[in-house]
C-alpha cells in the first residue's frame, strides 16, 4: 500500500510547522511505518532529531531532500505507510508548492492573531493552484497555540470562516511542553505526565486527520 | 466583547482577501518577482537527491 504524504505549509514563519510535523509524525509512527521529510533550507526537523540522544533517540527517521522532491516521494511511498514534509516557510522557491502537488494532506498551522490570519490568504490562493494538477488534495487549517481564555482565540472561529479552507476541530493548545521537548530532540509523547495532555490533543487531531 | 473581536478578525481577513497581492510600492525597490502559484513539481535546484539526517 502507498504512504499517504501529508504536507505541513505555511509561507509565514514561526507558526509551528515543525512542532507540528515531529509530533504528528511521533503519533503516527504508532500506527504505521513514518518518514519526516524536511524540505525547509533551515533544516529545523532535522535539527530537532538530532537533539536526542543514543539512550533517547527520537523515534522517526527525517531526511532532507535537495533534489527532484515529486520523484523522492514517489520513491519512498513503496516504503512508508505515513509521509509528513515539513514544508519551508515561503511560496517563492515553489518547494511548498511542490510538496503540495504530490501530497494527500496539506495542514496549514495558524497562531491564533490577526497577521498570521491575513498571511495565510495567500496560501489558500496558492493551494488552490496547486489543486490544478493535484485534484486530489485536501486542504485544512489548524489552529496552533490556542488559549482557550484568550479573547483572541476565541474569536478564532469567526474569522476563519472567512476562509475556504475548512478548520480542523482539533487543535494544539499553548504549552511549554512542545518547546521543552524539542529541547530535548524528542516528541510530546516522549515526556511522560507532563506531556499527556499534549499527547491527548496530538492524538485527536490524528484521529480527525485520518477520517477526514 | 468575543463576539466583537470575532468581528473585526472576520471583517480584516475579508479585507486581506480583497487585496491583491501586494506588489512594488513607492520607496520600495522590488527585488524580484515570482508568481505566488507557481507549482512546478521541481525543485530548481538538484545538487543530492535526498539525505538521510536523522539517524545520520
Amino acid at each position: 500500500m502507498l504512504a499517504q504524504v501529508f504536507s505541513v505549509a505555511n509561507q509565514k514563519g514561526g507558526t509551528g510547522k515543525t512542532t507540528l510535523s515531529m509530533n504528528l509524525a511521533v503519533g503516527l509512527s504508532r500506527r504505521g511505518r513514518t518518514l519526516i521529510i524536511d524540505a525547509d533550507p533551515q533544516g529545523s526537523a532535522g535539527q530537532w532529531a538530532g537533539l536526542s540522544t543514543d539512550e533517547r533517540p527520537f523515534p522517526v527517521s527525517v531526511i532532507s531532500v535537495a533534489g527532484n522532491l515529486a520523484r523522492e516521494i514517489a520513491r519512498m511511498r513503496q516504503d512508508y505507510q505515513y509521509l509528513v514534509i515539513d514544508c519551508p516557510p515561503t511560496l517563492e522557491t515553489g518547494v511548498a508548492q511542490s510538496a503540495m502537488t504530490i501530497s494527500d494532506k496539506v495542514f496549514i498551522p495558524i497562531l491564533p492573531s490577526p497577521v498570521d490570519l491575513w498571511a495565510s490568504v495567500r496560501l489558500a490562493d496558492a493551494i488552490d493552484h496547486v489543486k490544478i494538477s493535484n485534484s486530489r488534495l485536501q486542504s485544512y487549517i489548524l489552529v496552533n497555540q490556542l488559549e482557550p481564555r484568550n479573547a483572541m482565540s476565541r474569536s478564532m472561529s469567526q474569522a476563519l470562516a472567512e476562509f475556504d479552507i475548512p478548520a480542523l476541530q482539533g487543535c494544539l493548545r499553548r504549552r511549554a511542553i512542545y518547546r521543552n521537548s524539542a529541547l530535548d530532540g524528542l516528541s510530546v509523547y516522549c515526556m511522560g505526565k507532563r506531556g499527556e495532555s499534549a499527547v491527548q490533543e496530538v492524538e485527536f487531531l490524528i484521529e480527525e486527520i485520518l477520517t477526514s | 466583547m468575543t463576539k466583537e473581536l470575532g468581528s473585526k478578525l472576520a471583517n480584516s481577513v475579508r479585507q486581506a482577501k480583497a487585496k491583491p497581492p501586494q506588489k512594488n510600492t513607492s520607496g520600495t525597490q522590488q527585488v524580484s518577482e515570482i508568481p505566488l502559484s507557481r507549482a512546478e513539481p521541481e525543485l530548481p535546484l538538484p545538487p543530492l537527491p535526498s539525505r538521510r539526517v536523522w539517524p545520520d
